[in-house]
């Protein structure tokens, strides 16, 4: 059999993301030793992910940017997303309790325009109903 | 796509047993089975590359990573019939002798992995014994991952990067040894072949189409190689909505071709329907905008790897803007030309090898969207 190094390293990072909604640096440096791999593979490997590269925040929001959601109001929800969560230029949340990234297509034209927190789909959005998914997110925790 | 109760029983599985791999590789062959994620390649030449390939191990990788803007269909498989597609694959791992069977899923697919783990559960408990385990893999990874390579550099923990092929993967693919890579609707297409024969798959090829963008009812529909633009539009997917007249439609996802008005009656086949998306756009939507988010998402979606593609999928949005700026047109377009042809002829893989498509035939049957700001038709996305 193959060494099976590499593998655990994709499923050690989907760990971590999974606990912090990101990869935290001081975490990479942590796998690095643990797995004893060079530092620069952990990060060579991780951030060919584009996963492993979403900023740690409790709820990540991911808009899908392609062309069947984008046509129906794309823009007017990504807008609303990001006043209604004071999202910053770099994609965060002033609170840091949340992250907002418009992303290529999530196999949900059918039902767009669409989108993904943490996982969980929500589709047919209007910017009225983004802000009511955040409003009952926010209410509900 | 018929609902079919005998797939929760694995009964071609086990048919499959009883033919022996052999008898199995042959069916396939004999059915003329062709790749349904974009390529078309005969599914039954690979099976048999596989198989015959010197090495002691083998396996066998379903691409479930559907990542092409436009394309549902294999998520509708995966959330509708988990059971037979896995038994596709349970299909196919025995045919080559697989040690291991990977199903390589994107991550966003959340819903489709959880139906998937599930029928993998019951198929084992099935087969006891008599195939060889079912890998599911999450990919944390992007667009790149689903080119063959990449995602069996993935699948081995290393950055998710194409290779230069050949060799191909059924020669040498995951820690270089022999490796079936098939599309989800590839082998959920081998249990009825298994059932119902060679020669009833020959009468009764489908093609599962994702219809998406300005019409009124989108959805998944299965129809045989053949089938014209305008059926999947007016017939499947209910019309165009909202009153508007048809424009074109992007055929294939954004690697494929535009289809205009004129040429909606022309028979799709395999190598021009490519994995079957279809977004359709109406009268009031911009070619340049279009030709925009196209290049966008190249631009995003590069690995970076290979210069023509980097830095070609880097330029097409900055040429695009400019033209959108209404100045230097006519240089940019010559540009976009000159740029295209060489990641078409130098890029390492599809995706540098195939960006430039859209782009360039919006171009060539959309001109007056992309002349200067005063000669444009006032149309916006």
């Amino acid at each position: 059999m193959p060494e099976r190094i590499q593998p655990r390293l994709l499923e050690e990072l989907e760990r971590i993301r999974e606990r912090h909604g990101g990869i935290p640096s001081s975490d990479r440096t942590n796998l690095a030793k643990k797995l004893k791999l060079p530092l620069t593979q952990v990060e060579g490997v991780a951030s060919s992910y584009p996963l492993f590269a979403e900023p740690c925040a409790k709820y990540n929001i991911r808009l899908c940017k392609s062309l069947s959601c984008s046509m129906e109001e794309g823009q007017a929800i990504s807008r609303a997303i990001r006043r209604e969560l004071k999202i910053s230029k770099d994609g965060e949340s002033l609170d840091g309790q949340w992250s907002f990234a418009k992303v290529n297509c999530l196999g949900l034209c059918g039902d767009g325009p669409a989108m993904l927190i943490n996982g969980r789909e929500y589709t047919s959005l209007t910017p009225e109903k983004a802000r009511a998914v955040i409003h009952k997110i926010k209410e509900g925790k | 796509m018929s609902a079919s109760s005998r797939s929760s029983a694995f009964e071609a599985f086990f048919r499959a047993l009883s033919m022996g791999r052999e008898g199995v590789i042959k069916e396939i062959e004999a059915s003329g089975l062709r790749g349904m994620g974009g390529a078309g390649f005969p599914a039954g030449r690979k099976w048999r590359t596989v198989a015959e390939a010197p090495s002691e191990v083998r396996y066998a990788v379903m691409n479930a990573d559907e990542g092409e803007p436009g394309t549902f269909k294999d998520k509708y498989l995966m959330e509708n019939h988990p059971g037979r597609v896995v038994e596709g694959l349970m299909i196919a791992a025995y045919a080559v002798n697989a040690e291991r069977a990977y199903i390589y899923i994107r991550h966003e697919y959340a819903r489709a992995y959880r139906a998937l783990a599930k029928a993998r559960d019951r198929a084992m408990a099935a087969a006891d014994g008599r195939v060889c385990d079912i890998e599911i893999f999450r990919s944390a990874g992007g667009y790149i991952c689903g080119e063959e390579s990449a995602l069996l550099e993935s699948l081995a923990g290393e950055r998710a990067e194409p290779l230069v092929r050949p060799p191909f993967p059924a020669v040498s693919g995951l820690y270089g040894k022999p490796t079936l890579v098939n599309n989800v609707e590839t082998l959920v297409n081998t249990p009825d072949i298994i059932m119902n024969g060679a020669d009833w798959y020959k009468d009764n090829v489908k093609k599962l189409f994702s219809v998406s963008g300005d019409v009124r009812k989108p959805g998944v529909f299965a129809r045989p190689p053949g089938a014209t633009l305008r059926e999947l539009v007016y017939e499947d997917a209910g019309g165009m909505k909202n009153g508007h007249a048809f424009r074109f439609a992007i055929v294939g996802g954004y690697s494929g071709k535009v289809l205009t008005a004129g040429e909606m009656d022309e028979p799709l086949e395999f190598g021009e329907f490519g994995n079957g998306a279809v977004i359709v756009l109406d009268e009031s939507r911009n070619a340049l905008e279009t030709a925009q988010n196209v290049a966008e998402f190249f631009a995003g979606e590069s690995c970076g790897k290979c210069a023509p593609c980097r830095g070609g999928t880097s330029s097409m949005p900055l040429l695009l803007a400019e033209i959108k700026a209404g100045r230097k047109t006519g240089g940019a377009r010559a540009l976009i030309r000159r740029l295209s042809n060489a990641m078409r002829d130098t890029s390492l893989c599809g995706l540098g090898q195939t960006a430039p498509n859209v782009v360039e035939e919006l171009i060539d049957k959309y001109p007056h969207d992309f002349m200067d700001s005063g000669k444009r038709r006032p149309r916006s996305i």
